[in-house]
């Protein structure tokens, strides 16, 4: 048996039920599934595995340590991947957790283990330590079930980077923990038995004790991600329908007008002014004849849903476009690049008095091997720098995003009138592309431009 | 004052064809322009003997016997430069002007602001379009060589070496700062130390590299999103 000093040090099979252990509570944890036959096999295979590594660091010589070490993590990485059918990364994740857990608990077992026989004369018979192995690995197992069974901590999709956090905790741990096993001539290090056991004891549990706060952490974040994703679809799905409702809210009182025209219609007799009526009924449905063919489905609905929306506030909308061009942008992309882009161009137009000065254009073309996509909104002379001394022109050059960084237009309480908050999403969309936004005013009229690589 | 715009005005219905004519006499008068106009009944009459004289085509797109698209799509197999803009009261149809790069147009009943608008534009970018050329000089050369036609700009040394669609020309008199700054306002690009390129020729930006012409040409890696704003810019500002 191998020994600290005088002391004996953990029985390699304590340190093997350990590992197990700690595999089989995460695994319940992130299953909370009665296990499946396979499962069970798996089990039982990781539990002998577990132990000839076990044995066999025991055996081997002190070089050989750390890659026995390596082996026992990488059976029980192989436990928790196929049990959990995690992906390799949250299975990581899993693995340095089980890891740190399992130290702990043969540290601290063998600890009081070995404080009662030294202390208080205990009995070093077999049916000691193994009551000691199940009271102390009861209570240490016991305990994690207990904090964390809690159904809001159970397993999420790891990032890379929060895989790297818990990597840095338990290497650390595992590095501090075990350091008076490999030299004893350290200044961290100890080579009184027990000083070294409370040494491994401390520093495990404080690494334990690390990773829970760390997960607690890592579950609420991703637990108000998701919650945030689920309340962005439904703001966007109430503003379909918010905008549904009002389409139908315009077609009925067009239908109204119309009704009404039809009637004056009947009763005049002067074909000149029935000519006259007939043209101004013609120039009131102009708006509403929502008829975009560009060959892409999505743009089609978004421009027609959007066409409305202009008719409504009286903005012309003009639109230029190949849809074709856009094939291989996803619906979802499509929707957020123009309903973003359309949004702040309308939220922007309709607040300009004139109403022959509400105009949008827009285009979609082939340029140079790219799409090329235009959103253009007249803007009013305050905000195109007209009339205004330095500060206008100020104002407008600062709307010009920097290339150099990826700052969108400062967002000062002017500029989010033609700004709004979607660019940052559309350049974010944009950039999946490899594509670019640029965004800023040229003349009278506020440019919106994506350039997509068209492949 | 500018030279004369030459506009064609096609269009079967007299009224909308004097209203036109108006408002470009108004707008030309605000602006300071002048436009010469010349009037066509129907699609068919400009298209038949048709000359690449014209500037600007206000193009009706619902006429009699040749429709404006038709005559578009004829007009572009000649004239690739003229500034097509469709005057109509069919969106529907004006939606597919992409196909004859016409990428303005003006609804029906036609308001003096709109109309002007798109106007103003298509002229800015009628302008930019105009040839410009640069004078290449080496030790014992001279040449003359349109701005349109050069792809990149190598500086290596004290040389200058001109990659252009005709072929490469050296320079040994001016530098690459000076070069940048003479083609300041024609939409070239530093994309490195040593290379300068025209964006109008930019087919693509990968791997660190510009697909210029035929040439792969390296973009520093501080670069990269630069040119691609650079050429959003560019083509933005050109396009029909």
């Amino acid at each position: 048996m191998n020994s600290v000093g005088v002391i004996p040090d953990i029985p390699k099979i304590y340190t093997a039920l350990a590992e197990w252990l700690s595999c089989m509570v995460i695994i319940g944890l992130c299953v909370r599934k009665p296990p499946r036959p396979r499962d069970v096999a798996v089990a039982v295979a990781s539990l002998a595995a577990l132990v000839l590594v076990q044995i066999g660091i025991g055996v081997v010589p002190l070089a050989l340590w750390l890659p026995g070490m390596a082996l026992a993590l990488g059976v029980m990485l192989l436990t928790i991947w196929v049990c959990c059918r995690f992906t390799a990364v949250t299975a990581v994740y899993w693995l340095m957790r089980a890891f740190l857990l399992a130290e702990f608990a043969a540290s601290i077992e063998w600890q009081l283990y070995f404080h009662m026989v030294s202390r208080y004369g205990w009995s070093q018979a077999v049916w000691v330590q193994a009551l000691m192995l199940l009271v102390v690995y009861g209570a240490v197992f016991g305990a994690v079930v207990l904090l964390e069974r809690r159904p809001d901590l159970a397993a999420p999709d790891v990032t890379g980077h929060e895989l790297l956090t818990a990597v840095i905790i338990a290497g650390t741990t595992f590095a501090l923990s075990n350091l008076s096993y490999v030299s004893t001539a350290t200044p961290f290090t100890s080579t009184i038995g027990t000083e070294v056991f409370n040494i491994r004891t401390l520093v495990g549990f404080g690494g334990v004790a690390f990773m829970y706060a760390f997960h607690i952490q890592l579950c609420e974040n991703h637990a108000r991600k998701e919650l945030d994703s689920i309340r962005n679809l439904l703001d966007m799905q109430y503003a379909q329908y918010q905008q549904s409702k009002e389409s139908v809210a315009v077609i009925n009182h067009k239908y109204h007008d119309l009704k009404h025209q039809i009637a004056v219609l009947r009763r005049e007799s002067d074909p000149d002014r029935r000519e006259r009526y007939l043209d101004d009924i013609e120039q009131g449905i102009k708006t509403y004849e929502a008829q975009y063919k560009t060959g892409n489905a999505v743009l089609d609905t978004m421009l027609t849903a959007k066409g409305l929306v202009c008719a409504k506030d009286g903005i012309e909308l003009t639109c230029v476009a190949d849809g074709a061009l856009l094939a291989r942008v996803s619906e979802m992309d499509v929707c957020t690049i123009f309903g973003n882009a359309l949004d702040n161009a309308i939220e922007y137009e309709r607040r300009i008095a004139d109403p022959a000065k509400r105009l949008i254009h827009v285009s979609v073309s082939e340029a140079n091997g790219f799409a090329l996509v235009r959103v253009e909104n007249y803007l009013m002379d305050a905000d195109a720098g007209v009339g205004r001394g330095a500060g206008g022109v100020a104002g407008a050059t600062r709307a010009l995003p920097s290339s150099a960084n990826d700052d969108l237009p400062a967002t000062t309480k002017r500029d989010k009138r033609y700004h709004g908050f979607g660019l940052k999403s559309v350049r974010h969309t944009v950039a999946q592309y490899g594509g670019t936004l640029t965004v800023g005013p040229k003349d009278h009229w506020f440019e919106l431009t994506v350039l997509l690589p068209l492949r | 004052m500018e030279a004369v715009i030459q506009v064609a005005i096609v269009e079967d219905e007299t009224e909308y064809a004097r209203t036109l004519e108006d408002y470009l006499t108004r707008y030309g008068e605000e602006i300071g322009e002048r436009f010469a106009v010349t009037r066509f009944p129907d699609g068919e009459d400009i298209v038949a003997n048709y000359r690449t004289a014209y500037d600007i085509i206000l193009m009706d797109i619902e006429m009699a016997s040749m429709d404006g698209m038709t005559a578009a799509e004829r007009i572009r197999e000649i004239d690739r430069e003229v500034v097509i803009m469709f005057i109509t009261n069919m969106a529907q149809y004006a939606i597919q002007g992409y196909k004859v790069d016409a990428l303005d147009y003006v609804l029906k009943p036609i308001s003096y602001f709109a109309f002007t608008q798109r106007l103003g534009r298509a002229i800015s970018r009628m302008r930019r379009r105009e040839e410009t050329y640069v004078t290449i000089t080496a030790k014992n050369s001279t040449s003359r060589v349109p701005v349109s036609s050069i792809l990149w700009i190598e500086s290596s040394g004290h040389r200058l070496a001109y990659h252009t669609k005709e072929g490469v020309f050296e320079s040994t008199t001016s530098s690459m700062k000076e070069v940048e700054e003479r083609l300041r306002d024609e939409g070239f690009f530093r994309c490195n130390k040593g290379y300068l390129v025209n964006l109008a020729h930019v087919r693509g930006v990968e791997d660190g590299c510009a697909k210029v012409g035929g040439d792969l040409v390296m973009v520093s890696r501080a670069k990269q999103r630069e040119l691609l704003d650079a050429l959003a810019n560019y083509l933005g500002a050109v396009a029909k």
